[in-house]
């Protein structure tokens, strides 16, 4: 009796001690992995459900599993590690069969939010038929097989319109034969609203830029603008910055005009980038340059003119996109847009407006400010400075077999299959995710989903979280 | 035997229940991810009840009681006056 009741005891004592145990290796994980199974059905301290739910199906059984269908985009979760981590390796299980390209990213800047999106599946590139060659990391697909080798292609590239590149970059730089370098100043006066970014090309002349901008002082805190000049290799050489103008309150009180003045002389001949970064409070209101050759890249915030001037006048875009996307946030920049002459409305404000075009160079007339522009191909605020300094990019809507497109270099790695469903493998570092209340959000991208009815069953999101970095070679 | 048995539960649930507790606040989330630390605390009552219904001698400990008493009071009354901070007009 008595042996009994002291092995109760024991029990009893053994069992906090055990608790203690687990959840110190948990907590702790002493092996550096922490290793997480997360079905979309389940809820989790780690892992949050797919949100918003408008934009998922709610999770079904099926076969004896968990599913859950994204209808469209973009739907996000939150990580919530509890310690620690150097990265995150995800392991996701999926089906799709119609959606063009899926992508999937960490959040890793904010205001505006960037994510860097990693593809989960692009059915584009999966769909060909065409011969590839795979050298390391680079996948070289080709219509008409014509080169044996990667290297082959570099040192003998096609004609720069025939190659298409998927999450990979074209080393081949560009060269325009006919260009002459001016030295006359030329002004490009256009409300731009805040970061921005662009390309120029310089060949035996100074990169010159003068930006005049406005701090309008409608959001609080400091504002200062830094332009940033990067060269053919993705190499940062040159900088120009200035400071806020001394009022951090939003009384909307705009600042004097002031300059801010980027030269950079001695480059050798090629495309040069020009980041703008700057806050939405910053309205660049002109650009003087002598440069010849000036697009803008992805997207342009035409800004309102209010405290500027008191007529906005009309803004004339020149770009080849075949899509755009706008949107303004005033009833105030409520308007009629014309794309090549055929009317895009913007009728209402905080919703985005999607339009297609012909994939020519076409005039985009923008009758007033305060409009985003989302465009796939770079735009020039002038027919003669329009050029193209980066080869076709695949987007979900590109038809690549009636199109130039010969060549695809991509880094793109199908994922594997796994009985009827898909799984791709994934790893973060997590020192560039943006970590805000202790949580790390991720995100499912596949732009056209919505609009082609397209579904992506997502079953599991497993993951092991790793507590050192990668060592370099491993 | 069933006096010892409940007793022993008592103790190591109540002394669990504050020990994991302590943890939490001092680690949050170290307990409260995986385990309810208040799952001891249903324990300390089950096994409280049940060590109460077998107990067959019981000794007064009058300072004890008082004392236990006087601190579960004291912060109570401290507790209560913090949580009913949204009824500070009626104070005066």
């Amino acid at each position: 009796m008595k042996f009994l009741i002291r092995f109760v005891q024991l029990i009893f004592l053994l069992f906090p001690l055990a608790l203690l145990s687990y959840l110190s290796e948990q907590y702790f994980v002493p092996s550096g992995v922490f290793e997480i199974q997360h079905s979309v059905n389940e809820t989790s301290p780690y892992i949050d459900a797919l949100a918003p739910s408008d934009r998922v199906q709610q999770p079904i059984k099926k076969n004896d599993s968990w599913s859950q269908a994204i209808i469209a985009d973009p739907v996000f979760f939150f990580l919530h590690p509890h310690r620690a981590f150097a990265r995150v390796s995800f392991d996701i299980w999926f089906q799709n069969e119609t959606a063009p390209i899926v992508e999937f990213g960490g959040l890793v800047r904010t205001n505006p939010d960037g994510y860097d999106l990693q593809p989960l599946h692009n059915l584009l590139i999966d769909k060909l038929s065409w011969r590839r060659i795979t050298d390391g990391t680079l996948t070289l697909f080709q219509k008409n097989p014509k080169y044996n080798s990667i290297s082959d292609f570099f040192s003998n590239p096609p004609k720069r319109e025939q190659v298409a590149v998927y999450k990979a970059d074209y080393p081949v730089a560009l060269r325009l034969s006919n260009y002459e370098p001016s030295s006359i100043q030329k002004t490009i006066s256009v409300s731009l609203r805040g970061s921005h970014e662009l390309k120029t090309y310089i060949k035996n002349e100074i990169l010159s830029f003068e930006f005049e901008y406005m701090d309008m002082n409608r959001d609080e805190g400091s504002d200062s603008v830094i332009a940033i000049v990067f060269d053919e290799n993705g190499k940062p050489i040159a900088d120009a910055r200035a400071a806020d103008d001394g009022n951090l309150k939003r009384d909307a009180v705009p600042s004097e005009m002031k300059k801010l003045s980027l030269s950079v002389p001695g480059l050798s001949e090629g495309v040069y980038k020009v980041v703008l970064n700057a806050p939405r409070d910053i309205f660049f209101r002109k650009i003087h340059t002598t440069q010849n050759k000036i697009v803008f890249l992805n997207m342009v915030y035409i800004g309102d003119e209010i405290g500027y001037r008191e007529v906005a006048e009309l803004v004339s875009i020149w770009t080849t996109s075949e899509r755009f996307q706008m949107q303004t946030r005033h009833a105030e920049g409520v308007q009629n847009v014309l794309i090549d002459g055929i009317e895009a409305p913007i009728s209402e404000p905080y919703e985005m407006f999607t339009f297609q075009a012909s994939p020519e160079l076409k005039e985009v007339k923008v009758p007033k400010g305060d409009i985003e522009i989302f465009v796939d191909s770079p735009i020039a605020f002038a027919k003669s400075q329009y050029f193209v300094p980066d080869p076709v990019a695949i987007r979900p809507y590109t038809d690549i077999v009636n199109s130039k497109i010969e060549f695809i270099l991509t880094t793109y790695n199908p994922p594997r299959q796994e009985g009827e469903w898909l799984v791709k493998t994934f790893e973060f570092a997590t020192a560039p995710l943006v970590f805000e209340k202790n949580s790390w959000k991720f995100t499912f991208s596949s732009p056209l989903i919505e609009e082609l009815g397209a579904k992506i069953i997502v079953k599991e999101i497993n993951m092991e979280w790793y507590k050192k970095s990668r060592k370099v070679g491993e | 035997m069933f006096e010892i048995i409940s007793r022993t539960g008592f103790y190591v649930s109540i002394v669990s229940y504050a020990v994991f507790w302590i943890l939490d606040a001092i680690l949050p989330g170290f307990v409260a991810r995986s385990f309810s630390v208040h799952i001891f605390l249903l324990s300390a009552i089950v096994f409280g009840i049940w060590w109460a219904i077998s107990v067959k001698e019981y000794t007064q400990r009058p300072w004890l009681e008082i004392l236990c008493a006087l601190v579960l009071g004291i912060l109570l009354s401290v507790l209560t006056w913090i949580f009913g901070e949204g009824f500070d007009m009626f104070r005066s």
